[in-house]
């Protein structure tokens, strides 16, 4: 048996090259998300986004969305949705921007049924090759503690893989199940 | 085979075992049907190896919370980059399932007895046509047989490939991860330097479970983390690492056959304790098909088992016992694919090379496979259009580059929580225009729609001209033929209804313009569905599907599907035309005398009070088949069971 410290530091090196080999990303409403808006769409028709609103619709493109809320006249109220970049947003993931017919009562009320019914940050990293938007780990780190770096790091290996990664990870699976192969089959040391 | 000469030279007896199995499993194993996972899987491959997009997460676990991994991913990518195909990725399925009974037989004749060797790989290979998730079963194997040899030898290298092996049966189906407690007990047990070796076994483990699917280890780690699974995970993991430190010494002192027994105890109470936890407190529907981790375990304790109980008959006839288990492995193999073979002929649809086929075909009539969305008139019609995605080259926006919009959210895009109040029927207004590079209109006339029938031999003897023949390999052929339909299912109005209730949720198509999705991936084309509608568990799903008729002309309907009974879809309503019969009915002859619009209703019924629960509503419109009266292939259509 091989008795030296190789295979760890191996091991560690290649997780390490695999959060690195991480391409560009952003950040997106991805169908995970669903859950999130149909419960504030039910907060909707049980009178919590205002005594006068009897249901709600959601739209989402990319990383915005926009909640109509339904009055009990059929009137429509519209808020625009986008991911949260200040401190002073009224809810803990988006920024909240009253459009036609909505006021900041409204918002303030979406605000409160997005944080009820958003547990998890609705967005998720995804990789399209182009404008990256997450920083680097030692920049998140700087800004956000060890927590954030992990959230980069969580999210970089969320993004998907180039080619060229998934082709050197099939060669390795393919040579370590040759190797576990040859390691079960061939006959035992003598006393094992 | 005797024992002995299984003794002397198991490795090349388990090549033999291997290469019979291969030859059986070739035999016996039909062709890959076209389901939506298998779908998905191979647009997601093409992802990769087209665009340079490779997924590193699977789909959802029906365990709350967990994703599978991307391994099976990898093995289509990688025939795939091969040049090979569907048929090539059965080729190597059953390759690596063959390596796994060889495994099997050399394993069990290694560690465990000689005689037992070939009744556990037959048995093995009986249990194979039940597991869903058969990529695994080589890791599976390979993890178990390692931690057989790890417990008898205590040698280092054996936990090393048992780690890995579960990091890759991981990657394929999150179930296999009921070995890791058997791994690490066994660690502590038979372990010579217990520290080092749970160490290594774990950055190995970890390691290759994250390069090969490494979102989906996020994804997973963040669900355990979520629904509050780290901390009893953490304090089971401690039982294992603890439980067993008090008996290493008595575990030393064992005979390797009953090392080899304790190994088989640890491997498969884990797995017991799991599946307890999964029926009982998270309703799991445990099935037959989640077994595939300790498979293999089960089939050498049957084998001994059985192999025992004829010993039982005296030791003079003990001779003869492995024999007898051998036999009865072998009837049980047989009963089993024999079983299978039934079911599987009795749900026979269209296959891959089918598609690819009909696929072919209508390219050259000039269809895209965004055009054939909802337009496609056959049996089966939802899974014969899902098996043309796989071949269907990409669209001109799928090459152009990336997208803006990130995957998923194309289906997304919509939901309202307004309700429609009885007798009122359209309320949502149209689904938002998609970002990226979304053609606004079909390059096919919205009227056209291509019809494919099955044909027997002695069918194909007074054919319309329109129609063109595609052989489907084994004798078989198909009629693909272009029409002007009446039917507009691309914009149709989609209704549910949850059982009792008379509040419907209505939504426009989603396909308005007839194309489906913009350019994110080829992944896009996975489950097509004509509405993202919430679907009660008990809820009666309706479509009203608008008619463009010719004046003065008729057409007939028939629904070209069959369902349970009285659960299928049914045709419950005509608004604008004459009518001949009765309603609700599975076909309908329309007349139109001034060529004005109308609509079909369909209707079905899902886990209502007569109809089974287990039939999935697809979210797609009932397959059909229209044609004029008096049409040639209406004798094709007539009658036919479909």
């Amino acid at each position: 048996m091989v008795r030296s410290k190789f295979p760890i530091a191996a091991v560690l090196a290649c997780l390490a090259c695999g959060v690195a080999a991480a391409g560009a990303q952003e950040a997106g409403l991805t169908k995970n998300s669903e859950v999130g808006f149909r419960r504030v769409m039910e907060a909707a028709q049980r009178g919590r986004l205002g005594s006068d609103v009897v249901g709600a619709s959601v739209g989402v493109e990319a990383d915005r969305a926009r909640v109509e809320l339904v009055g009990a006249d059929g009137s429509r109220r519209v808020l625009l949705l986008r991911r949260r970049t200040s401190e002073a947003a009224p809810s803990r993931y988006f920024e909240i921007e009253p459009g036609s017919g909505a006021g900041a009562a409204d918002a303030a009320a979406l605000a409160a049924a997005l944080d009820e019914a958003f547990t998890y940050d609705p967005y998720q990293v995804r990789s399209y090759g182009a404008a990256p938007s997450l920083p680097g780990v030692a920049e998140a780190w700087r800004h956000g503690g060890w927590s954030a770096a992990v959230r980069v790091l969580a999210g970089r290996a969320a993004v998907p893989a180039g080619l060229a990664y998934q082709v050197a990870v099939l060669i390795g699976t393919a040579l370590g199940l040759a190797a576990s192969l040859v390691v079960l089959w061939r006959r035992p040391h003598a006393g094992e | 085979m005797s024992g002995a000469a299984v003794t002397r030279s198991p490795l090349l007896l388990g090549c033999i075992v291997s290469a019979a199995a291969f030859l059986w499993l070739d035999r016996v194993t039909p062709a890959p049907a076209i389901t939506d996972d298998a779908v998905r899987d191979i647009l997601l491959a093409r992802d990769c190896t087209e665009l340079g997009r490779c997924s590193t997460i699977g789909a959802s676990a029906s365990l709350r919370g967990f994703h599978q991994g991307a391994v099976r991913l990898g093995a289509l990518v990688a025939v795939r980059l091969l040049g090979g195909g569907v048929h090539a990725d059965r080729t190597l399925a059953l390759v690596l399932l063959a390596l796994a009974a060889g495994t099997v037989f050399v394993a069990a004749s290694r560690r465990l007895r000689p005689q037992l060797a070939l009744p556990a790989a037959v048995l093995f290979l009986a249990g194979v046509p039940a597991m869903d998730y058969q990529l695994t079963l080589l890791p599976d194997v390979l993890a178990a047989a390692a931690l057989f040899a790890f417990a008898q030898s205590g040698a280092a290298r054996y936990l090393a490939v048992a780690a890995f092996a579960l990091g890759m049966a991981a990657g394929v189906h999150v179930g296999s991860l009921t070995l890791v407690p058997s791994l690490l007990a066994l660690a502590v047990l038979a372990g010579r330097r217990v520290g080092r070796d749970v160490a290594a076994a774990f950055a190995v483990f970890a390691a290759t479970y994250f390069l090969t699917s490494r979102a989906a280890a996020v994804a997973n780690l963040e669900g355990l983390a979520e629904h509050g699974r780290l901390l009893p995970l953490g304090a089971a993991a401690a039982l294992c690492a603890l439980l067993p430190w008090p008996l290493r010494e008595r575990f030393a002192r064992l005979l390797p056959e009953r090392r080899a027994a304790v190994a088989g105890f640890a491997l498969l109470l884990p797995f017991a304790a799991g599946a307890i936890w999964l029926t009982a407190w998270q309703r799991h529907e445990l099935s037959l098909a989640y077994l595939h981790p300790v498979l293999a375990p089960a089939a050498a304790a049957l084998a001994a088992l059985a192999a025992a109980g004829f010993e039982r008959f005296g030791p003079r006839r003990s001779a003869l016992a492995w024999r007898a288990s051998a036999v009865l492995a072998f009837a049980v193999a047989l009963l089993a694919w024999r079983d299978a073979a039934q079911q599987r002929e009795a749900v026979r649809q269209w296959t891959f090379e089918e598609a690819s086929a009909v696929a072919g075909q209508a390219r050259q009539l000039g269809w895209s496979y965004e055009d054939l969305v909802f337009r496609v008139q056959s049996s089966s019609c939802r899974e014969l259009l899902i098996g043309m995605s796989v071949a269907s080259p990409p669209t001109p926006e799928t090459v152009s580059g990336p997208s803006t919009t990130p995957a998923g959210v194309a289906a997304v895009s919509r939901w309202s929580s307004e309700a429609t109040p009885p007798g009122r029927r359209s309320v949502s207004p149209g689904v938002p225009a998609r970002s990226g590079t979304v053609p606004s209109a079909a390059t096919k006339a919205a009227g056209k729609q291509l019809q494919v029938l099955r044909a027997g031999a002695g069918q194909l003897a007074a054919l319309p001209a329109s129609a063109r023949l595609v052989p489907l390999g084994a004798g078989g052929t198909a009629l693909v033929r272009e029409i002007d339909a009446w039917l507009r299912p691309g914009e149709l109005l989609a209704c549910v209804a949850a059982e009792g209730s008379a509040e419907r949720r209505c939504v426009r198509a989603r396909q308005a313009g007839g194309r489906l999705s913009g350019g994110e991936s080829f992944a896009a084309r996975a489950y097509p569905e004509v509405a993202h509608l919430e679907l009660p568990p008990r809820h009666v799903t309706t479509y009203e599907v608008p008619l463009v008729p010719v004046a003065g002309e008729s057409r007939d309907v028939v629904l070209a599907e069959s369902g349970p009974n009285g659960c299928g879809w049914r045709i419950v309503g005509v608004e604008g035309f004459e009518v001949e019969g009765t309603l609700p009915s599975d076909r309908v002859r329309l007349r139109s005398v001034a060529g004005a619009p109308g609509r079909l209703v369909f209707e079905r019924h899902y886990g209502t009070a007569a109809c089974p629960t287990d039939v999935l509503d697809r979210r797609y419109p009932p397959c059909v088949f229209e044609s004029p009266p008096g049409d040639p292939l209406w004798p094709l259509v007539e009658g036919r069971a479909w």
